[in-house]
């Protein structure tokens, strides 16, 4: 009985993952946890715009009853060129992270700052956004999502540039090496998340 | 046979003390249960379906519970620590952990398909061939309203056209009509949505079961069941409710009047927050949501007065929402009725701004009356929160062919 | 063997000054599990005294203290004693026992682990606060069902901030139990010590991982709500709840759901886990179908997302055969757990100290709860039942004497693990006796009056033949209830100074590593482990079981595949 059990010594599941050639960290694991828990809170704001766009007789209606297709924002050329340079920018965050894989500390900075830049840019464009929409939180069930939306999405957004820009100041430290670099491939796990999120948030909000 | 030690006596002491406390105990509120065991006797048909599930349930439970309660506190005496030997170290026995799954399985699946049955039987929808009587319940903080459809007779019937699609109506005299209350004519309904001068928005249904979908008009906020709620559908208040403080200053019941042996359809609709219309010898609740309404299908079988009350946490005075089933035999009920819609006398005929009562004769079309009063004060055969439709009564208020209303296709205006 | 006393707020060197930083600052699972189980407590005692308010208002018919108040005690006692109590008295059992009992050093991200906590206080507190506004606090039910809880007029409650402090407070538990949910999924996945796997895994263990997956997956949907809902009453302008402005109340009810129902299960699977050690460690007996038990909680735990519709059955808006399905099928696993813990007092040795009281009634009275919750998901009964005093009765019998008893054991089982200190014995069949006996008095009638028609939530009732009595026995019942508490509270207070010393590592022949380690544990944890061969290596190495069976041999402890 026990040499049979000690024999068959089980292997822990979740420790045959790897990203690069290293077995993911605890870090790790707690970001893919935490991203699990993001996408069910997104799902719940995503899940009541379409129930109230489900149960609308037109979209989008506005309080006063008075239905103006207005009201939706088209998309038009600059979100469109914004939500492609947010998505485009996982490629950068992904070399930083091989760079660091590889113990390229200049290179993790480079592919970092062009997030940064990037990012920044897009949250620029969130404001403006939010500036030129011509109706109020309260006028309806689409403000009301596109406001909750848009604003969490864009908090996740600055989350990530902080915690990326946090790591890019202590990468001057000496911190992060081809071994020790969990905070980065995490950054990075949560960048892509960020720009998955939007394409859905893009697509509901702006062309469906 | 040794004397046991004085410890052993004391610890058998404390064991039958604590044996006969649970048992005792479990006895006791068993017996305090004795007649409550159970819910109130139904006195409708569907209550009776409930109250029978209800027992099949029940004394399945009983013997689980027997069984198991039981099983355990014989557990704990029989195998209560004597020395400190180690008892067999058993982990499992393959062959009664399939048998205890099995089990449960086979319970719940019993239980499931009887539900089911119960469940569908419950909820269906008499034949539309079954005349019903179609109540609206219309609750909101904190009071019930309930508005009976308004009969027409059969002479109005030839004029209506068979399809149900026919949503627009041309009448003489939209003043006549008010919105958002419920016609009816045999066995089909017909509810108002909106009145533009002399043509009518429309839902019907047989039986009340309202089948047509509308396009939106303004004030429609939403279409569910396919029957509109209009914002304005602020129905008269039965109760008083003092507007400053807003506290309910009197009590009153209102009584929801039933027949017996007929069924029933309630629309049910709130105001304002979620209600719940319960009357638990119905053994059934429906939860009245605003912005919707739904329907809630029931045969009373007894006649007699029985308790009602708001089961959905309202607010203020949630705990004194309460009403009152009174059901009455079927002959007694349409001679009720026919009292609570009978025209008022002659003489107030044509007089415009007249009380919504009024039989408005055919082609008349001076009443500009729009927004015809609740008759319920002016009503003899009316109690507090029994209100009734205006608008006009049957069959004089339909106006004739050609003059009268046609009902060209949807969109067609 | 001198321990570090780092868990026993005696003995310290540093003045009192430095105690107290020292808990303020601590990233230690224990310190932190302590605080949690305390702030829960006195939480807990708060929501305990809340319902006395409830139950003198509804001693007899006529209102005493008013609707405005009692919506307000109502809703607060709900909302204290499932988010302020149950859950975070679980959370803290799990942060102390979790680590030891897998072998580990903390937990897996012990900074979180402490900002967990804090947020948790902080969010506690915030949701209390409003009683000292103007208002008062949230007086929605813990439901908080819009369009109620979306109005901000005067003249519907609650009008003031309440609403708002409660939504807030709720966001921030919320937080706050995500963050320890992932450190929990993290902590049991890749900290666990060599040898122990996923099925040599205690089942308490196995039940905080389950709850862990729930929190992580159910919360976030709770938040997204209390968002919306929060936006509703704060400028949205009722968009998305209120029907009179175009929202939909159903929307939050389902929101609300898919979180909530869950939650019963985040409330009770450790309460069960718990009971699976207390009930084979006292009868010397391993647990009864460990893998049933395991394959059990990973059932209900799936099954929990799809059963939210059954609280909404009498709405209207629900598509009821599958959710009626869905929930007869939890009556599955349960039915196999109580089977499970019977057979495994069965030919046992089995020794009743109050921590085996508390899980054998457990046992006794969690069945009612479980049998009630079949009346409800037979949909045509719970038409008849829904929105009842059959329902408060059956939801404290899972959560008041199911859970609640659940910790109770679990307190007087770890007691002497996390501070060296037993409590009192005499004290605590007082107390057992006292809550088993009470709480069976308020809510064995709460199901007649349930029965009979008597919906929740009045602070008035009609004067119906029995009614009276009925309420009468169940107030009485809560005070009874409460001397329970109180009496435990001054065994706990005065234990941890006076209480009789437990010298040894394993009082109670327990079988999991958290007895492997001194009472109360070094910092680090553990000086040695035992081999993990089985869910119980402790009991194994005593008794010469298992890897420690002479007769089969001794394999090496190091031998990998
Ligand atoms: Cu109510
Ligand atoms: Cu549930």
């Amino acid at each position: 009985m026990a040499s049979r059990t000690a024999a068959r010594q089980p292997v822990n599941p979740l420790k045959s993952f790897f990203v690069g050639n290293e077995p993911m960290t605890n870090g790790l694991w707690g970001m893919v946890f935490f991203i699990f828990s993001e996408i069910m809170f997104f799902s719940g704001l995503i899940a009541a715009y379409l129930a109230l766009r489900e149960d609308a007789l037109e979209w989008a209606p506005l309080i006063e009853g008075v239905y103006d297709h207005h009201a939706i924002l088209e998309a038009e050329f600059r979100p469109v060129f914004f939500t492609i340079l947010l998505v485009a920018s996982s490629i950068p965050m992904q070399l930083a992270a091989f760079a660091i894989r590889k113990g390229n500390r200049g290179g993790m900075k480079l592919g970092m700052l062009v997030v940064m830049v990037i990012g920044t840019a897009f949250l620029l464009n969130q404001a403006v956004e939010w500036m030129h929409a011509d109706f109020a939180i309260g006028d309806g069930p689409y403000s009301a999502t596109f406001y909750l939306l848009t604003g969490f999405h864009g908090a996740h957004v600055l989350g990530g540039l902080l915690f990326i820009a946090f790591l890019w100041m202590r990468s001057y430290l000496g911190h992060f090496d081809a071994h020790r670099n969990t905070a980065v491939e995490a950054a990075t796990m949560y960048w892509h998340f960020v720009g998955a999120v939007w394409i859905l948030v893009f697509s509901l909000l702006f062309l469906a | 046979m040794p004397m046991p030690s004085p410890r052993r006596i004391r610890l058998r002491w404390r064991i039958a003390v604590a044996a006969s406390l649970v048992t005792g105990l479990l006895l006791l509120s068993a017996g305090v249960a004795g007649a409550q065991a159970f819910p109130p006797e139904a006195v409708s048909e569907e209550g009776s379906d409930i109250r029978n599930l209800y027992l099949l349930v029940f004394f399945l439970a009983a013997a689980v519970f027997v069984v198991v309660e039981a099983g355990i506190i014989w557990l704990a005496i029989k195998y209560r620590r004597r020395d400190d030997s180690l008892p067999p170290q058993i982990h499992g026995h393959r062959g009664v952990e399939v048998l205890w799954t099995v089990i449960p399985s086979i319970i719940v699946l019993v239980l499931f398909i009887v539900s089911f049955v119960v469940l569908d039987h419950i909820e269906s929808a008499p034949s539309k061939y079954e005349p019903v009587e179609v109540i609206d319940v219309t609750a909101q903080q904190w009071a019930w309203s309930f508005y009976y459809a308004t009969p027409m007779d059969a002479t109005t019937r030839a004029r209506i056209s068979d399809d149900p699609a026919d949503v627009r109506l041309r009448v003489s005299d939209g003043t006549l009509f008010e919105p958002f209350k419920t016609y009816r004519i045999d066995v089909e309904h017909i509810r108002v949505d909106s009145i533009e001068g002399n043509t009518l928005m429309v839902a019907r249904g047989v039986n009340g079961t309202v089948v047509q979908d509308h396009p939106a008009g303004e004030e429609i906020l939403r279409i569910t069941n396919g029957t509109e709620v209009s914002q304005d559908d602020r129905g008269e208040l039965t109760d008083s409710i003092d507007p400053s403080s807003g506290a309910v200053t009197t009590m009153n019941t209102p009584i929801v009047t039933v027949p017996v042996g007929k069924t029933v359809r309630f629309n049910i609709s709130s105001l304002d927050v979620i209600h719940s219309f319960y009357a638990p010898q119905f053994l059934y609740k429906l939860d009245a949501m605003p912005g919707r309404t739904q329907a809630l299908w029931l045969k009373v079988t007894d006649a007699g007065f029985f308790q009602g009350q708001c089961a959905e946490f309202c607010g203020r005075e949630h705990a004194r929402m309460l009403f009152s089933v009174r059901a009455l035999p079927l002959d007694e009920y349409d001679a009720w009725l026919a009292a609570l819609v009978a025209p008022p006398p002659p003489a107030e005929e044509a007089a415009p701004a007249d009380d919504a009562g009024e039989a408005a004769p055919e082609d008349d079309a001076a009443d500009d009356a729009g927004a015809a009063e609740i008759g319920a004060e002016t009503d003899p055969a009316a109690e507090p929160g029994t209100s009734r439709y205006g608008g006009p009564p049957a069959p004089a208020g339909l106006p004739t062919q050609p003059a009268g209303w046609t009902a060209p296709r949807a969109g067609a205006l | 063997m001198a321990t570090l006393a780092g868990t026993v707020p005696t003995g310290y060197a540093g003045g009192r000054a430095q105690v107290l930083l020292d808990w303020l600052t601590t990233v230690d699972h224990k310190k932190i599990g302590i605080m949690y189980v305390v702030a829960a407590g006195v939480f807990g005692l708060v929501g305990g005294a809340l319902s006395l308010v409830v139950r003198t208002e509804l001693i007899e018919t006529g209102a005493i203290m008013g609707a405005d108040t009692y919506n307000q005690m109502f809703t607060m006692h709900a909302s204290i004693m499932l988010f302020l109590f149950i859950m975070p008295v679980a959370t803290g059992f799990a942060n102390y026992v979790v680590p030891l009992q897998i072998g580990a050093l903390d937990m897996a991200f012990p900074r979180i682990n402490a900002l967990s906590l804090w947020i948790f206080l902080f969010g506690g507190i915030l949701m209390l606060s409003a009683f000292a506004f103007d208002g008062g606090a949230a007086a929605a039910g813990w439901t908080a069902y819009p369009p109620i809880s979306s109005n901000t007029a005067g003249n519907i409650q609650p009008a003031g901030v309440g609403m708002d402090l409660w939504l807030v407070g709720v966001i921030a538990l919320g937080v706050a139990s995500t963050a320890g949910g992932l450190n929990f999924l993290v902590t049991i996945f890749k900290m666990r010590a060599p040898g122990m796997t996923m099925f040599r895994m205690p089942m308490f263990t196995w039940t905080v991982l389950v709850t862990a997956f729930l929190v992580v997956l159910a919360t976030p949907v709770l938040a997204s709500a209390l968002i919306l809902l929060f936006a509703d009453r704060n400028g949205a302008g009722g968009v998305f709840f209120d029907p009179a402005t175009g929202g939909q109340s159903i929307l939050w009810q389902n929101l609300f759901w898919f979180y909530s129902h869950p939650a019963v299960y985040i409330m009770i699977l450790p309460p069960m886990g718990i009971v699976s050690e207390v009930l084979p460690v006292f009868s010397r007996k391993p647990l009864f179908g460990y893998r049933a038990f395991v394959m059990a909680t990973v059932g209900i735990g799936l099954l929990s997302f799809i059963v939210w519709a059954h609280h909404m059955f009498t709405t209207g808006g629900v598509f009821l055969p599958f959710f009626m399905a869905s929930t007869f099928l939890i009556g599955i696993p349960t039915g196999v757990k109580m089977f499970n813990w019977m057979a495994t007092m069965h030919k046992g040795s089995l020794h009743f100290n109050t921590a085996m009281l508390f899980a054998v009634g457990f046992v006794m009275l969690f069945l009612i709860g479980g049998i009630t919750g079949v009346f409800h998901a037979a949909v045509p009964v719970d038409f008849a039942l829904h929105d009842t005093y059959f329902v408060v009765g059956h939801l404290h019998y899972v959560l008041a004497t199911g859970a609640a008893f659940g910790i109770f054991a679990a307190s007087y089982f770890w007691f002497p693990k996390m501070f060296g200190r037993f409590l009192n014995e005499g004290l605590g069949k007082i107390h057992f006796w006292s809550m088993f006996i009470g709480t069976n008095m308020i809510f064995w009638p709460q199901l007649m009056l349930g029965l009979d028609g008597m919906p929740r939530r009045i602070n008035d009732y009609a004067d119906n033949p029995g009614w009276e009595l009925m309420n009468q026995i169940a107030t009485v019942g809560a005070f009874v209830a409460m001397v329970g508490a109180v009496i435990f509270l001054f065994n706990v207070v005065h234990s941890i100074y006076w209480g009789e010393k437990c010298e040894e590592d394993n009082p109670w022949d327990a079988g999991t590593l958290e007895w492997a380690t001194t009472s109360p544990p070094p910092v680090y944890n553990f000086d040695r482990l035992p081999r993990v061969r089985s869910e119980r290596p402790v009991f194994d190495e005593r008794h010469g079981l298992g890897a420690y069976a002479s007769s089969e041999g001794e394999s090496p402890p190091q031998t990998s595949s």
